[in-house]
């Protein structure tokens, strides 16, 4: 290549970096996306409390990073779980990417709105579950909520009176319609929170633990109803936090994990197993299984993880190329032992936060605390 | 927001404040009780002085029950524009409802001033009582310059509505209401008139009563509901009002602005 097309080359490189920094800087998506979400570096601080004596010295603490730089995006139609523990600060993530709470730094854009430009666009677009289920007026009925919350949306009359029926009847609170929300269970709020939050049909929900007050029955109606309707049906994406391994794993297209503001890693629950390198395994139970059978066992595989319970000794068997399934129930029985049970199990997500806590170097308390 | 949405948010809080206060069946039965008993205790003390006894209520027909009607009247308004929209902010705030409002296509202001409209309706229909219990008990209405007292109404309440703006900006940054806010009204009834006329206070402190904007307020209401002043005789009191509201209202939207940006970037909007 000549030397002039290099010079240009060069050129237009700084061009386009200059563009890319002035976009962040402002806040401006100038590369069309297909993503519904897009976070880029976003970070939040909050200035942390000075006591009195602090006060008096004039002295400062450092602030506090709540979200710490984290890079996110979100297809139309997906369904993203945002695990981590008490105090991550998935719940202010989730209030920025609502534009409730401005970044500190970074940028952010849904559905094409920037969270701190076009906050009260994301507001009015979005459809946010909370937590809190005071968010009530109290005294009003659950109709009488809906209906206020319908009118603030822009839909009056007839349009909100059916909108609130059709969502009442969705989620199967039509027959405590008329009672006062004082009157509901946590759970009937928690799903009246998600029919308000539903109201004008956003293109995007933001669920804070959406199943945290509800039972095992209620939250699989949740879930059909979001999955089955909302998402598979309407295209609604979905980003929610959990607390909730099982549910992560079930549920999500995609799972995130945030850990002190830093989101360690993001993908599908197959994909992250398979990053770090999680393989099915095998439970298997014997009986009768003497201690120099066991010894042999062990020089098979060193990497047999051992459990006795009340004379039965338990196995978990990660198959090997130089050890199969087959050659391992084999060998028990050759050595006397009796084979009573053998149990497939998938690699969890609690076996991949844990892998993923090591690998982003945290120390061994702090792994167990993600793990947990 | 369009003025239409505007209307239709206004309309919707005052729907909601309606269905909640209409879910306290004691409410209505002491708002009338309230209106009653203060009448009544004015119209004893009107007794008591007498009519036409004292040259400091020539210039408003020479009785006191009216004088004092139109006083209690206006100081309900002048108390709530100074308290309700920090009140129902906090309230907002500890139910928990604020953050859920917001999530809503209606700004933050919009919410605010919406949410202090019942408060204002319900001390219009008690201000309207105390009238009206005032004209059975022989309060002469009939030569009332209603359009005056309208304006001067309006000014008069736009100074304290500006107040009571700060006091929600207050209540947004540190949490809890200005607890001297219960002081300043009671600072502001002795001092403007709101029991007696200010001729009436020390000569030293009477200074006090041309600084505050409900003395003007009181006067020109006096003036054009018991005299039927017209609007000449109005304006010594207007202008001063009008002033006070050019430079209260902005101000008060201005340190509201500010206090909801401190909170929104501090991320404490919600809490209490």
């Amino acid at each position: 290549m000549s030397g002039v097309s290099l010079l240009l080359l060069r050129f237009s490189g700084l061009i386009v970096k200059f563009i890319l920094d002035l976009q962040k800087k402002l806040g401006l998506s100038l590369l069309k996306t297909t993503a519904i979400l897009h976070a880029e570096q976003l970070t939040k601080r909050f200035s942390s409390r000075r006591g009195w004596r602090g006060w008096l010295r004039g002295s400062s603490k450092a602030p506090l990073t709540v979200v710490d730089a984290v890079d996110l995006t979100l297809q139309r139609g997906e369904i993203f779980g945002l695990m981590g523990l008490n105090g991550a600060g998935k719940t202010t993530l989730v209030r920025m990417l609502c534009g409730l709470l401005p970044p500190n730094a970074g940028c952010a854009t849904v559905l094409g709105f920037d969270v701190v430009r076009q906050a009260s666009a994301v507001r009015a677009a979005v459809g946010l579950l909370s937590g809190d289920d005071r968010s009530f007026y109290w005294r009003l009925t659950a109709r009488q909520n809906l209906l206020f919350f319908a009118e603030l949306y822009g839909l009056t009359g007839e349009a909100g009176r059916r909108r609130s029926q059709e969502l009442l009847a969705l989620f199967e609170l039509g027959p405590v319609a008329h009672c006062p929300v004082s009157q509901l269970s946590s759970g009937m709020r928690q799903r009246l929170s998600l029919a308000r939050a539903l109201l004008h049909s956003p293109k995007i929900l933001f669920l804070d633990e959406p199943t945290r007050a509800l039972d095992v029955q209620a939250a699989e109606m949740i879930w059909r109803i979001l999955k089955d309707q909302l998402v598979a049906q309407r295209g609604m994406t979905i980003f929610f936090t959990t607390h909730q391994v099982h549910e992560a794993e079930q549920m999500c297209h995609r799972v995130g994990i945030l850990h002190q503001g830093r989101l360690l890693a993001a993908g599908d629950p197959a994909e992250l197993k398979g990053r770090f390198g999680l393989q099915p395994r095998y439970r298997v139970e014997l009986q009768g299984l003497t201690p120099e059978a066991a010894q042999e066992l062990n020089r098979l595989s060193p990497a047999l993880v051992w459990e006795e319970v009340q004379g039965t000794t338990i196995l978990e068997f990660e198959p090997q190329p130089q050890l199969t399934l087959d050659e391992l129930l084999r060998r028990c029985h050759d050595l006397g032992a009796q084979i009573a049970a053998v149990e497939y199990k998938l690699p969890s997500m609690a076996e991949v936060l844990r892998q993923v806590a090591a690998a982003s170097g945290l120390p061994a308390s702090a792994r167990d605390e993600v793990c947990h | 927001m369009s003025l239409a949405g505007n209307i239709r948010i206004s309309w919707a809080f005052l729907k909601r404040d309606l269905a909640i206060e209409l879910t306290y069946r004691a409410w209505f039965l002491m708002q009338v009780g309230q209106v009653l008993f203060a009448v009544i205790f004015f119209a004893i003390i009107s007794r008591l002085v007498g009519e036409h006894s004292s040259p400091y209520l020539q210039a408003y027909g020479g009785a006191y029950l009216p004088f004092a009607i139109v006083g209690i009247a206006f100081a309900g308004f002048m108390n709530n524009g100074l308290t309700c929209f920090g009140d129902t902010l906090r309230e907002a705030q500890l139910a928990g409802t604020l953050e859920a409002t917001l999530m809503t296509p209606v700004s933050l202001p919009a919410l605010v001033l919406s949410s202090g409209l019942w408060m204002h309706v319900q001390t219009t229909l008690r201000g309207l009582g105390y009238l009206g219990m005032g004209v059975l008990l022989g309060m002469n209405l009939q030569g009332a310059n209603l359009p005056g007292a309208i304006l001067t109404f309006i000014l008069g309440i736009l100074a304290f509505d500006g107040l009571g703006i700060i006091g929600a900006a207050v209540v947004m940054v540190t949490k809890r209401g200005l607890p001297m806010m219960a002081l300043f009204s009671a600072g502001v009834s002795l001092f403007s008139g709101v029991f007696f006329p200010v001729n009436l206070l020390p000569p030293q402190v009477q200074w006090l009563a041309a600084l505050l904007p409900s003395t003007y307020a009181l006067e020109g209401l006096r003036l054009a509901l018991l005299s039927g002043a017209g609007m000449q005789a109005l304006l010594p009191h207007l202008v001063p009002l009008a002033l006070f509201d050019l430079v209260m209202v902005p101000l008060s939207l201005f340190i509201f602005h500010r206090a909801t940006k401190r909170a929104m970037v501090n991320g404490s909007l919600v809490h209490y």
